[in-house]
C-alpha cells in the first residue's frame, strides 16, 4: 500500500468521524421520499403547500378538537419541543389536520390550537381533500358514538409525522413516544 | 333475648352504612379547553382500606362526565372506551393519567383556563363519596 493510499484512508476516517451520526428515535422510512402533498387550507383561508416549508422541519399531526386526552397530550409535547428549541423553534412548522371536519370549523381549530401555541397551523379541506391526505399518510379514523344524543368521539391514528428540511417524510412517532426522543430527532433534522 | 334484637338491628344497620372514606385523592388536574368542547381530569386515588370501585364522577361544569380509558393499538390507532367502573384495589393506587384512564368532561358549559379550579364529585361502590377540587393546568 502506497503512502497516499494510507493518507486517503486516514482522511476518509477523519471525515467519517466528523459527520453527524444519529440514531433516529422515531419509526423511520427506509428510503425517504418526498412527503405526500398536503393540499389543504389554513384556518385563515390561505392555501397550505408543503413546498413552502422547505428549509424547515414540519411536524404533522392528525387529531380533532373534541379529543380530550391523546390529542392534547400530543400537542402539548409538540409545544414543549418547540419551546425547548428556543429561537430555533421558529424553524419548525407544526401542522394539525382535523379528522373530524363535521364539527371542527376553521375557527374552532384556530382557537383550539391557540391553547398550545399561537404558531401551530390548523389545516382543513373538503371531505375528499381530507380523505386523500389521510390515505397518503396511512391515517385511519372512524366515529364512535358516545351517547344517543349524537355526540361521538373519533378513533384515529395518532402519529406525528416528521418531514425534513428537504421535504422528505423521514419518521413517524406513535403516541407515548417520550418527548425527549422527539426533540432529539427534530434537533438532528434541523442540523442535517 | 331482650338485647338480641336491637343488637342485630345495629349490626344490620352498620353493614348497610357506606364505609367512611379512607380513600385519598391527590393531584387532580384538567387541561384547559374552550366552552362547548371536551377536557379530561387526571388524578390519583390511594386506597388503604378494602377493595372498592369508582363508579361515577360528576362535575357541574360539564354536561356529561364519564370514566374513560384510552387504548393505543399496535398500529398507532387510539380509541376511547367508557368504563362502567374503575377498580380501586385494597392497598393500591390508581392513576388516571394522559393516554390511559381519565375522567372525560364533555360539552363544557364554560371554558377552562389555566389556574381555574372547579369541584368534582366522585362516587364509590362502598366508600363515601368525595368532593374534590380540580385545578386547570397548562397543557
Amino acid at each position: 500500500m502506497r503512502w497516499y493510499h494510507v493518507a486517503s484512508l486516514v482522511v476518509l476516517g477523519a471525515l467519517a468521524s466528523c459527520s453527524p451520526t444519529h440514531e433516529w428515535r422515531g419509526t423511520t422510512y427506509r428510503d425517504p421520499q418526498s412527503a405526500p402533498d398536503v393540499d389543504l387550507s389554513r384556518t385563515n383561508g390561505t392555501a397550505f403547500e408543503l413546498d413552502d416549508h422547505h428549509g424547515s422541519v414540519v411536524l404533522l399531526y392528525f387529531g380533532y378538537t373534541n379529543c380530550p386526552d391523546v390529542c392534547p397530550a400530543t400537542l402539548a409535547d409538540l409545544a414543549w419541543v418547540k419551546d425547548q428549541l428556543g429561537p430555533e423553534g421558529g424553524r419548525i412548522t407544526v401542522a394539525f389536520i382535523s379528522v373530524d371536519p363535521e364539527r371542527d370549523t376553521p375557527e374552532a381549530v384556530r382557537q383550539y390550537l391557540g391553547i398550545f401555541d399561537q404558531d401551530f397551523i390548523g389545516l382543513y379541506g373538503s371531505s375528499a381533500q381530507l380523505a386523500r391526505v389521510k390515505e397518503a399518510y396511512g391515517v385511519y379514523s372512524e366515529k364512535d358514538p358516545v351517547e344517543e344524543n349524537g355526540s361521538y368521539t373519533v378513533t384515529h391514528t395518532s402519529r406525528v409525522f416528521l418531514i425534513d428540511r428537504a421535504g422528505r417524510l423521514r419518521a413517524s412517532y406513535s403516541f407515548g413516544t417520550p418527548r425527549e426522543d422527539l426533540l432529539a430527532d427534530v434537533e438532528f433534522a434541523l442540523e442535517s | 333475648m331482650r338485647w338480641v334484637l336491637p343488637s342485630s338491628f345495629l349490626l344490620l344497620t352498620l353493614g348497610c352504612t357506606p364505609a367512611k372514606s379512607e380513600l385519598s385523592v391527590s393531584g387532580a388536574w384538567a387541561r384547559p379547553a374552550l366552552a362547548g368542547m371536551n377536557s379530561a381530569v387526571y388524578l390519583e386515588i390511594d386506597n388503604p382500606g378494602p377493595d372498592d370501585e369508582l363508579v361515577s364522577a360528576h362535575a357541574e361544569i360539564a354536561t356529561l362526565t364519564q370514566l374513560h380509558l384510552s387504548i393505543v393499538a399496535d398500529d398507532g390507532t387510539v380509541r376511547m372506551e367508557e368504563q362502567p367502573a374503575v377498580s380501586v384495589p385494597s392497598g393500591g393506587r390508581v392513576r388516571f393519567q394522559p393516554g390511559g384512564l381519565h375522567i372525560m368532561l364533555m360539552d363544557l358549559k364554560e371554558p377552562l383556563e389555566v389556574n381555574d379550579s372547579f369541584p368534582m364529585d366522585l362516587a364509590f361502590r362502598d366508600h363515601d363519596g368525595l368532593s374534590i377540587p380540580v385545578t386547570v393546568r397548562a397543557p
